[in-house]
């Protein structure tokens, strides 16, 4: 079980990496510009740094990162899956970032959030190598194993009959006393231990966790079919009801990851090999495109200090620009609803199969796609200090204020999530108070929440009078919508010469969404016009 | 009472962003449809003709026009789909109105809301605004009214709506492998297989325009779409089914998807009646929309529309 939380807490690290990395990359039309602030002149230059078809490139980059970071999910859901199998207590607990770089030992696994360059695609491509390459700056070998399958390929060996090393006195010990040097290695572990176990006790002593509390798509999934089925989105969730179901999720695993056992068809797909394509794109400028196609955002941005922390001061950078401190709280607070209800699928409290199915898409659509994401990619969009430094923009830290637990009770869990969403509403309320649009006095070129004049007018690809309306016309319907403010809202009116920000506009949709969420959450939930 | 009965029937272009891109997501990341290199942001309305702001239509082979403003066809040159919605078929009281044929019919900035589960679930999406306009073939406006989600409430923002305002907007049912809309789309048949070779050609006929194409912005857009069309199996699901023998992905799948039965007594205030409409009476509108072509950003939509007249 040791092992299995263990993994489960590399793969959410894992997972919130790459999400970082991905929301990192530039992929609006003006973004192939940059931004800087003429002190003297007082006004905002730009020069061009990406063609347009260079973004498309570092969009491919992205949809690829996004994909990994989704199938990581995958590997944290079927980990849990393993756990709940045996009675274990699924957890979404993890460190905060950054962490020292021998967090994990010798396992080389440096738990930071960076943007998606050079550097970083090489620290992914090392998470996820197999244990057959020795050297990931060989091309020769990446070749070999991505492309020609020269190296493995074939039925996976039999797995000794040897207890696993699970307690103490391993090379590469960490608090959970599992030896590990690497993540392929620490699956293997985990499964000689299924192996071993299920010999020793039988399989009806081991799997002795409901199926009803785990997590899955695909054809034993209620959901089959339908267009909610998870298995559809680069994902493939199993449950695990027996040693054969638990070796099958664990084989998933490196199989996606590492690429190793897998089909040598299926290899060039492996996170490895995605990666490892990614950087010799990179490469092939000498990181040139890579840097370019970033957004100039901060290592590790985080709200405050964690009291987990364990990497030097200087790899962090603490949010100060008050408007972004907000929204990053906001993620942080969506980011913890979301893992609570999550938790709440892998709980023992009684739930009927309706209510498995709306809190299954309550977690994935619209928490995760509606909020978590949009949060942290606005964010990236936000300085995180200066307004006038578009340099050092901030991002999401997926940060933890502890552990993430539910209470025992289940009245008080829905009790729990309209509270949640409740404060969430006033949090929104307030970063979109309408009467604060105008720019900072004195400062006339400071658009609130995206301190930058608007590009998008200038560029070929997008009408003038098309996105300018557009905006004009969301703009209208804001101001249309109530003419009272909320108490979250402060005082004030609605400015009428401010053409808000993207940014604003894209917070302002998320508010009126959470709004609707919090309207007698657990009635509406429950009862949303057709759903099937 | 005598009727107007107008049959109308079209591909449609949706630009909007797919799952588990966010629904206000304007370029497209983690789903299957883009804004690609050279396009305008999606807007995620529906569009039924070929002229309306927000339309950008691609070429799918070499001899293909792209762009905002080509003219109503079914066809591009080679065999891609071509917005334009319009009526096939007229009568009044049973026979024939040939006054109305070819007619343009609009949703005006309609949208298909879900917000992701927000709004409804499971993709059951929700139709809004649906303000209808039929136009000569000239465009001039023959008639036009608009439904309200909310009678009593007609300014009701959308997030207020129930659960009975959202039902009536929705359709009843979805189908896989519809032959209704194979037929409708010129597809042989509905399996699986043809999907997936529909794909494939389409894959092949890029590929080859790409060959033709020097400049830059448009190779870097074509690239994106033959990535996603090789797409066509679930390539990634290690649970179920063997090499290449998974699971039809949705971007084959979708091709012959089908959303039926909306059926919504269109009952606001007309907005334009040159033709005599009984404004007191809701008038029916049927339709069903399906064969999403995610490469295309286009559907098919076929219906009626029942205008009672005095």
């Amino acid at each position: 079980m040791d092992a299995l939380r263990l993994a489960a807490e590399l793969e959410h690290g894992l997972m919130c990496q790459y999400l970082f990395a991905a929301y990192t990359i530039r992929r609006y039309p003006y973004e192939c510009f940059d931004y800087t602030w003429n002190r003297r002149r007082k006004t905002w230059e730009k020069t061009r740094v990406l063609s347009e078809a260079e973004l498309e490139r570092v969009r491919r980059w992205a949809m690829k990162v996004t994909l990994i970071a989704r199938q990581e999910m995958e590997h944290l859901g079927l980990a849990l899956n393993l756990l709940s199998s045996i009675g274990g207590t699924p957890s979404f607990s993890r460190p905060n970032m950054p962490q020292k770089d021998d967090y994990y030992g010798a396992a080389n696994i440096k738990l930071t959030l960076t943007t998606c360059n050079l550097d970083t695609i090489k620290r992914f491509q090392i998470f996820e190598k197999p244990e057959e390459i020795d050297d990931v700056d060989d091309p020769k070998q990446i070749d070999d194993w991505c492309k020609r399958a020269r190296i493995a390929g074939g039925p996976a060996p039999e797995l000794e009959e040897a207890p696993p090393m699970v307690t103490g006195g391993a090379p590469h010990i960490d608090q959970y006393g599992v030896p590990f040097a690497d993540v392929q290695q620490l699956y293997t572990e985990i499964e000689q231990g299924f192996v071993y176990l299920t010999r020793s006790l039988g399989e009806r002593e081991l799997f002795i966790g409901s199926q009803g509390n785990q997590v899955y798509g695909g054809p034993p999934s209620p959901l089959y079919g339908s267009m909610n089925d998870l298995n559809q989105y680069g994902l493939s969730l199993i449950p695990v009801t027996n040693l054969q179901s638990a070796r099958q999720a664990i084989r998933m695993i490196i199989e996606q990851g590492e690429g190793a056992k897998a089909p040598p068809s299926y290899r060039p797909n492996a996170h490895f090999c995605l990666f490892s394509d990614i950087r010799m794109e990179m490469e092939a400028d000498k990181g040139k495109l890579a840097e370019a196609g970033a957004r100039r955002v901060v290592a590790n941005p985080l709200t405050r200090w964690q009291p987990d922390l364990t990497a030097p001061r200087r790899e962090f950078t603490l949010i100060e620009n008050p408007d972004t401190l907000r929204v990053a709280e906001l993620f942080n607070q969506c980011y913890e609803v979301m893992l609570l209800l999550l938790l709440y699928l892998y709980s023992d409290q009684v739930k009927t199969e309706e209510q498995t199915n709306s809190l299954m898409d309550a977690a994935f659509f619209p928490f995760m796609t509606m909020f978590v994401r949009p949060l942290a990619e606005i964010l990236t969009e936000l300085p995180a200090n200066d307004p006038y430094d578009l340099s050092k923009m901030a991002g999401p830290g997926f940060e933890l204020a502890g552990d993430v637990v539910l209470f025992p009770n289940i009245e008080q869990t829905w009790t729990l999530f309209q509270e949640r969403i409740d404060a969430l509403v006033a949090g929104f309320r307030a970063v979109t108070a309408r009467g604060k649009l105008a720019p900072p006095k004195g400062e006339p070129h400071l658009v609130r929440w995206a301190p930058r004049h608007d590009p998008w007018r200038e560029l070929p690809s997008q009408s003038e009078e098309y996105v300018v309306k557009q905006r004009e016309e969301l703009w209208a319907r804001v101001k249309a919508e109530t003419a009272t403010f909320h108490e979250e809202e402060g005082r004030g009116k609605v400015s009428e010469e401010i053409l808000p920000s993207l940014p604003w506009l894209r917070l302002y949709y998320l508010r009126q969404n959470m709004e609707r969420l919090g309207v007698n959450w657990k009635d509406n939930w429950m009862n949303v016009g057709r759903t099937a | 009472m005598t009727s107007l009965l107008l049959e109308f029937e079209g591909y449609f272009q949706m630009r909007m962003a797919t799952d588990p891109d966010p629904t206000d997501e304007l370029r497209g990341v983690s789903g299957y449809t883009f804004a690609l290199a050279g396009e305008p942001d999606l807007d995620a309305k529906v569009h039924f003709q070929p002229d309306e702001p927000g339309v950008w239509q691609r070429k799918f082979g070499v001899g293909d026009d792209e762009g905002d403003k080509l003219p109503v066809a079914r066809q591009s040159k080679s065999g891609g789909p071509r917005v334009g919605v319009v009526v096939t078929n007229a009568s009044i009281g049973g026979n024939a109105a040939p006054e109305y044929q070819d007619a343009r019919v609009q949703f005006l900035d309609a949208q298909i809301l879900e917000h992701n589960g927000v709004l409804v679930r499971n993709d059951y999406f929700f139709i809004d605004p649906l303000h209808v306009r039929v136009s000569d073939r000239d465009g001039n406006v023959m008639v036009e009214r608009k439904d309200w989600v909310n009678p009593a409430a007609p300014d009701m923002p959308l997030w207020e709506a129930t659960s009975p305002m959202l039902l009536r907007r929705q359709p009843n049912f979805v189908q896989s492998n519809s032959p209704l809309v194979a037929a409708a789309t010129g597809l042989p048949d509905a399996g699986n297989e043809t999907l997936i070779r529909n794909r494939e050609a389409r894959r092949k006929s890029l590929e080859a325009l790409l060959a033709k194409t020097k400049d830059e912005t448009a190779r870097a857009a074509l690239v994106t779409r033959i990535e996603q069309l090789r797409i066509v199996e679930q390539w990634w699901n290690l649970a179920v089914g063997t090499f290449r023998n998974r699971p039809i992905d949705r971007r084959a799948h979708q091709l012959t998807l089908l959303f039926d039965g909306w059926n919504i007594g269109v009952m606001g205030n007309p907005t334009v009646n040159t033709i005599g409409a009984d404004e007191t009476q809701p008038w029916p509108l049927k339709f069903w929309m399906g064969g999403w072509d995610g490469d295309a950003l286009t559907g098919y939509v076929k219906g009626t529309w029942e205008i009672p007249l005095k």
